[in-house]
């Protein structure tokens, strides 16, 4: 355990050291991060404190409903972790040059497991951990419940939540590897993803939220009481179940209860992080090297795919050939970029198909078609946010020490900047324009094309701020996307997009409950108010757009 | 001293070491060579515990390399051509680091990073961040973290990249007296003039076998049929 606690040290000495650097460049970015960081936190807190003002008194909602929509979310949440802590462990555990040097080294191999575990969990949780705190100190304050109350349950609920997440996608990870040395990569990716699917399926098939509304909704005005035998018994057996159960609970002052949920929440945290270490000591190293050998093995057949081979196009010019290819060969070859790819198409396939249930719940409550429509903008926009972020943000860092060749070549910088992030602009695009159409044609088709239309140049603008701010905190050092994407650069990228996001709410936000409430009188509603947002838009994404396009031409080659 | 026996190592139907059996005596300096993809990597990589190997076994004084990871690593000291450091730490701070994971006192650490940093002639920039340094600077903390332990089986591929000449004859004389001083070297490198110059054997690997193992004086007389030039030999040697 010494050498376990050696290393750390170092390792955090060199991580203090490379954030806080005294120098001008650092000291704009850390001011620049903090009022970010801290402007998101408030807002956050403003944000869940309206909402639930919102659901418990005017819609009504009831304290029950609240936390059963709460246990859906951290359902979604506990999966998402689950699947992102995969897709990182592998990088890291697998895929980086400092466990090639520690491997060289007299270490035992559990350590080198347990450290590169905790690195992963805390460097990835951080901006998520700040959210979590500023959303409960609201939830709290609401019920009015001390700060320290606030500390109690993130540390003894939700971080052995995000624990048992993060050990479990872990598991998951050493047991395909194993599994695929025996019965190779695609049958077992396919199984998991499958699997995925399926549990996502079953969960939404069995706690279906229209039938907890209506049934909730017979007992009214009693919908504060637990109703227990509503919940089916498979996802009481869930931690996130357990989670929302603890929350509700401390809502009527049930210690007992309380005590129980978090009980089982940390025993469950207990035993998946056993496990994970358990598995980690006794397969870590095999399946280490598993991947090493299927590294040194990989031969590639380059040029037998016309797609992906580097004979000139008929289309494109020399340089333009070059670039895209390079981009996209290394885009499919590199398992941690297609795998996430791949999860968060699925996760949009299914949110687009799920979104067809959604009409069921509508009502003629203006207010409450607000709300629906509100989330549903606001996710496909988030949607946006996370693609980009994941795929665009990296894409100057990972031109790596590759970036001379890119110096020296007779190129136009400027040429260069445009082709490496088009093929995820046109992407972003389109597929904004796929969750416009599929998110607002259960509403009306006036909206699909108001939406499409805001979609459009969201996705522009949001592209723009992730290439552009990749290119002001690019790290050529750096070649795992997924550490890039978790960077504190990305963080504070991640935070303007949101930030873009709350303008956009903002500006449509009264268009829309006017449109709702003219529709539902069967009046005809004045456009020129929908015309207004979308110049008005397209002027501010423009102007984001150009400033960030010029950082990142700036900054990119520096 | 350091035993290969039968060594092999697949990939698919790639065999990469096919049977390699060598014996390196102490205090030998044994250059292995080879043209690119022939198995010296990837032999290194057993060597070191980054690959496993298909068959065969490899001990070190008596260790089995291969089923005793740990102890055999505290006698090995590993020079890859790429050296891992960590950026925000000083070349000093690294070789602290190094020492940590060798169990080395606070006391013998600091008498080791003292000797190895006069010994490598580092001390006037070992307190820069690592991210400051050109190849050959990181080149030569790699080497002194290496020999912080005092290992007595060297290994070190490709020794001379990034290094400019003054440094690489400050190498060459390290390994070399390393050599003298009991230690078993095993360098693995394409520069055929370094091998003339330091190793007392050399060993030549193409397509995952051995197919030339000889001391320096056997080399000389083979040179000698070939108009004393080495390079032709390696080539005719080497080619299929």
């Amino acid at each position: 355990m010494n050498q376990f606690f050696h290393i750390l040290k170092f390792k955090s000495k060199a991580y203090i050291r490379q954030n806080s650097e005294l120098n001008f460049a650092t000291i704009i970015k850390s001011v620049g991060s903090l009022i970010i960081y801290g402007g998101f936190a408030v807002g956050v807190f403003f944000l869940t404190k309206s909402l639930m003002e919102f659901m418990l008194e005017e819609v009504k909602l009831g304290s029950f409903l609240l936390h059963e929509f709460l246990s859906i979310v951290f359902f979604i949440f506990f999966l998402s972790i689950n699947a992102g802590n995969i897709i990182v462990s592998y990088s890291t555990l697998y895929k980086s040059e400092e466990i090639n040097f520690l491997m060289q080294k007299p270490i035992k191999k559990e350590n080198i497991f347990l450290l590169k575990f905790l690195d992963n969990f805390f460097y990835s949780s951080s901006t998520m951990l700040l959210m979590l705190f500023s959303a409960l100190s609201a939830y709290f304050l609401y019920y009015d419940y001390s700060i320290p109350g606030v500390l109690a349950i993130t540390i003894f609920a939700f971080l052995p939540f995000l624990i048992s997440a993060g050990s479990l996608g872990v598991i998951i990870l050493l047991i395909i590897i194993k599994l695929i040395s025996r019965f190779g990569a695609k049958l077992i990716i396919g199984l998991l993803l499958g699997s995925y699917l399926t549990s996502m399926f079953i969960f939404f098939k069995t706690l279906s939220p229209v039938y907890l509304v209506n049934s909730v909704m017979e007992n009214y005005p009693n919908v504060d009481e637990y109703y227990g035998d509503l919940i089916p018994k498979f996802a009481s057996y869930l931690p996130s179940q357990w989670l929302s159960d603890t929350l509700y609970w401390i809502t009527q002052n049930n210690l007992m209860q309380i005590l129980t949920y978090i009980i089982y929440i940390n025993i469950f945290a207990v035993i998946f992080f056993l496990i994970a270490l358990f598995l980690g000591k006794k397969y870590y190293f095999r399946t280490w090297l598993i991947i090493q050998d299927r590294s040194s093995n990989e031969v590639r057949t380059n040029n037998s795919r016309l797609l992906l081979s580097f004979r000139g196009s008929k289309w494109l010019d020399g340089f333009s050939n070059s670039i895209l290819k390079r981009d996209l060969i290394n885009f499919f070859r590199e398992p941690s970029q297609t795998l996430h790819f791949i999860v968060l198409m699925i996760l949009m396939i299914i949110f687009m198909v799920s979104l067809s249930g959604v009409s069921k719940v509508l009502s003629n409550s203006v207010q409450l078609k607000l709300i629906v429509y509100m989330t549903i903008f606001m996710f496909n926009q988030f949607l946006i946010i996370t693609l980009a972020l994941r795929f665009v943000f990296p894409l100057m860092s990972l031109e790596g020490n590759t970036i001379w060749k890119m110096k020296s070549a007779p190129i136009s910088f400027k040429k260069l900047l445009w082709l490496k992030q088009l093929p995820f602009l046109v992407l972003i695009i389109i597929l904004g324009q796929f969750l416009s159409l599929f998110s607002n044609r259960i509403f009306s088709y006036d909206l699909v094309i108001f939406s499409g239309l805001l979609s459009f140049f969201s996705s522009v603008a949001i592209t723009q701020v992730n290439f552009g701010m990749g290119a002001l905190f690019k790290n050529l050092n750096e070649k795992n996307p997924i550490r890039l994407a978790s960077s504190q650069g990305a963080s504070l990228t991640f935070l303007l997009s949101i930030i873009l996001l709350v303008i956009l709410a903002g500006l449509v936000i009264i268009p829309l409950y006017s449109y709702f409430e003219v529709t539902r009188k069967n009046l005809s509603f004045d456009y020129n108010q929908f015309y207004l947002v979308i110049i008005s838009w397209s002027i501010f994404a423009s102007i984001v757009s150009f400033i960030f396009n010029k950082i990142a031409n700036k900054t990119a080659f520096s | 001293m350091l035993e290969i026996k039968n060594l092999s190592k697949s990939f698919g139907n790639l065999k990469a070491v096919d049977k390699l059996n060598l014996t390196v005596e102490q205090g030998e300096l044994f250059g292995f060579l080879g043209p690119n993809g022939a198995g010296k990597t990837t032999t290194i990589k057993i060597l070191t515990g980054l690959l496993a190997p298909t068959n065969g076994n490899i001990n070190f004084n008596k260790v089995d390399i291969i089923k005793e990871p740990i102890k055999s690593k505290y006698k090995l000291g590993y020079i890859p051509d790429q050296p891992f450091l960590y950026d925000k730490l000083t070349g000093h701070e690294f070789l602290q680091f190094c020492g940590g994971l060798y169990n080395l006192s606070n006391k013998s650490l600091e008498e080791r990073i003292e000797y190895v940093e006069d010994l490598l002639k580092i001390e006037s920039w070992i307190h820069k961040k690592t991210e400051d340094y050109s190849q050959g600077m990181k080149q030569r903390v790699a080497i002194a973290s290496a020999f912080l332990h005092d290992p007595d089986l060297i290994v070190i591929d490709e020794p001379m990249v990034g290094l400019d000449p003054q440094t690489a004859q400050l190498v060459k004389k390290i390994l070399s007296d390393a050599a003298e001083n009991g230690k078993t070297v095993f360098m693995s490198t394409h520069s055929l003039n370094v091998v003339e110059e330091i190793c007392t054997r050399v060993g030549i690997i193409n397509s995952g076998k051995l197919i030339f193992d000889l001391d320096m004086d056997s080399l000389q007389n083979l040179k000698k049929e070939k108009n004393n030039n080495f390079e032709e030999l390696f080539i005719e040697l080497t080619n299929e």
